[in-house]
């Protein structure tokens, strides 16, 4: 299962990297794709040592007939006991210097091997405002609805269906050519996607090596139910991250 | 204009801090709080079962869920001793021991915690109810309640379980949202050993409904919760929290959201509820009484 789901999500990230310049001969277009590939440990929920995990993301930005513009963010995830996948496509139907606002669509899956199945769907909106270097805040917020299927009772029970809400909050700063600083409170991460509200706060600092290559860092805390405020750290992430870019315009 | 800014973002800095030191619910607690499920519940502990010597065949189990004291809403007690009242002048049974499924004070104040003991020593003098088990929930931890609840709340531990006849009857914490690793840990594990019947008694639901909150949060310890409960003979998992109670059927095991003591959206004036056990035939019936 685990070696299968790894093949596949090679083959994906692979597709939506060459996808547009293979199908797309004639029209004007330019891209860029941030490939990375992260890992580190989590410490908490289910297994109370240092949980080692790895993923492999894709975030692609596309901007065709210099309009509209486009991004994905497309990834895999695996830690011990789970694999999952997320596809989030977003599209800014208005874009300037200081403000952008768009749609976004988001698909997780998330099979935790022997036990249950989660999918999520997100249907939002996302807006980012500021400038580099002064300060950028980015924002979406979501209608979430998770489908859970447990397998001990699928014969009784399907799945179950959460209908709930989800949001990001980000404020990045980059204090030079190099070193990019962003901190964030969310209801969810890449991989991660409880019911609402036990909050994510997240620290990250990326550091450009040069045009193509990027290191980052992040810290993440995990807080259980902050909607009846009576919640606990119950999960600390550490990611350590490479990216590599590839720009092409045609 | 530097200066200004820096002013401005003090001001909107104390203002915050000025609104999570006022407010009752101890908020300035949010983000750290000293005694977290990870150190209140690591490991099970069996107490003795609420039977000294002989263990009736038959018998029946009051169920009071979100009691509230403290919040000023209106209650369910003179109801209650009514019912209790007329079970004792026509000769019926009345229940042999009480459980109650958390958020027992509303800001986790000894205040609060007294009124419980009140309620308590009423139904011990009045109707025999000796005995009273309780479980932590959210609204019992504010302003360090566990303090309180851990002094005041038989019996004074969080994690626990006792076995009847037939059953065995496990009781978790799960007053930050979530059981914590070690006690998830733990109670699975439990439950692998013990062949029984069981039942499971959690402030937070497992599931209701498609709300999404209210319920355990985190999509791997409610599965993981959800999968032993369907595996290891569980019967039926009793829950709080949400007030407005409701029966959720899993195949194997069902879920009974037991209905608030306080008055609630539906119910104006709360409810109590009664499970009668039928250790021969292994069975229980649920009824929920206002």
């Amino acid at each position: 299962m685990r070696k299968f789901l790894t093949k596949i999500s090679f083959c994906i990230i692979l597709f939506f990297i060459f996808a547009i310049p293979l199908f797309s001969s004639s029209i004007k277009y330019e891209m860029e794709h941030e490939i990375s590939g992260k890992t580190g440990t989590v410490s908490g929920i289910i297994i109370d040592l240092f949980n080692p995990f790895c993923s492999f993301t894709d975030t692609m930005y596309l901007k065709l007939f210099d309009a509209n513009y486009f991004s994905t963010f497309a990834g895999f995830h695996f830690i011990q006991g789970a694999a999952s996948f997320t596809l989030s496509p977003t599209w800014y139907f208005f874009k300037s210097n200081y403000f952008d606002a768009g749609v976004l669509f988001l698909y997780h899956f998330n099979a935790f091997y022997n036990l249950a199945i989660d999918q999520d769907f997100f249907y939002g909106l996302s807006f980012r405002a500021g400038t580099p270097n002064l300060v950028e805040c980015l924002v979406d917020v979501s209608f979430m609805q998770k489908y859970t299927t447990i397998h001990s009772i699928a014969k009784s029970v399907p799945f179950f269906l959460n209908n709930g809400m989800a949001f990001k909050l980000k404020v990045k700063k980059q204090f030079t050519e190099k070193l990019t600083t962003s901190i964030s409170l969310a209801s969810y991460d890449e991989f991660y996607y409880p019911l609402f509200l036990f909050p994510i706060y997240a620290l990250c600092f990326q550091y450009r090596l040069n045009e193509e290559w990027k290191l980052s860092t992040e810290l993440a805390l995990c807080y259980t139910d902050q909607f009846t405020l009576t919640s606990h750290m119950n999960t600390a992430v550490f990611k350590l991250g490479v990216s590599y870019m590839i720009s092409k315009e045609q | 204009m530097k200066k200004y800014s820096l002013l401005f973002l003090l001001s909107i800095f104390l203002c915050f801090a000025l609104l999570f030191t006022s407010c009752k619910y101890g908020l300035e607690q949010f983000l750290f709080r000293k005694y977290d499920v990870n150190n209140r519940s690591t490991s099970l502990e069996k107490i003795k079962s609420p039977f000294e010597g002989s263990q009736p065949q038959n018998y029946k189990i009051l169920l009071l869920a979100d009691l509230h004291f403290g919040k000023g809403k209106t209650n369910v007690k003179e109801k209650l001793f009514s019912y209790l009242d007329e079970l004792k002048s026509e000769g019926k049974e009345l229940p042999s021991f009480a459980l109650v499924l958390g958020d027992i004070a509303d800001t986790g104040s000894d205040f609060e915690f007294n009124q419980y003991k009140i309620l308590l020593d009423d139904l011990e003098t009045r109707y025999g109810i000796t005995k009273s088990y309780g479980i932590v929930g959210n609204h019992d931890l504010y302003n360090t309640g566990w303090l309180e609840w851990e002094k005041a709340v038989y019996p004074h531990k969080s994690f626990y379980w006792f076995s009847t006849q037939k059953f065995s009857w496990y009781f978790l914490d799960s007053g930050n949202g979530s059981l914590g690793s070690k006690q998830l840990n733990s109670f699975v594990t439990a439950l692998k050993k013990d062949p029984s019947p069981k039942f499971v008694f959690i402030h937070y639901p497992l599931y209701r409904d498609d709300i999404f909150y209210f319920s355990l949060g985190d999509p791997r310890e409610r599965a993981v919760l959800i999968d032993a409960c369907a595996k290891y003979n569980v019967r039926a998992v009793f829950s709080g929290h949400d007030h407005y109670g409701s029966r959720f059927d899993y195949g194997p095991f069902e879920e009974i959201g037991v209905y608030s003591f306080v008055n609630n959206r539906n119910w104006s004036d709360g409810s109590w509820s009664i499970l009668e056990i039928d250790e021969t035939m292994g069975e229980y019936v649920y009824t929920q009484y206002r």
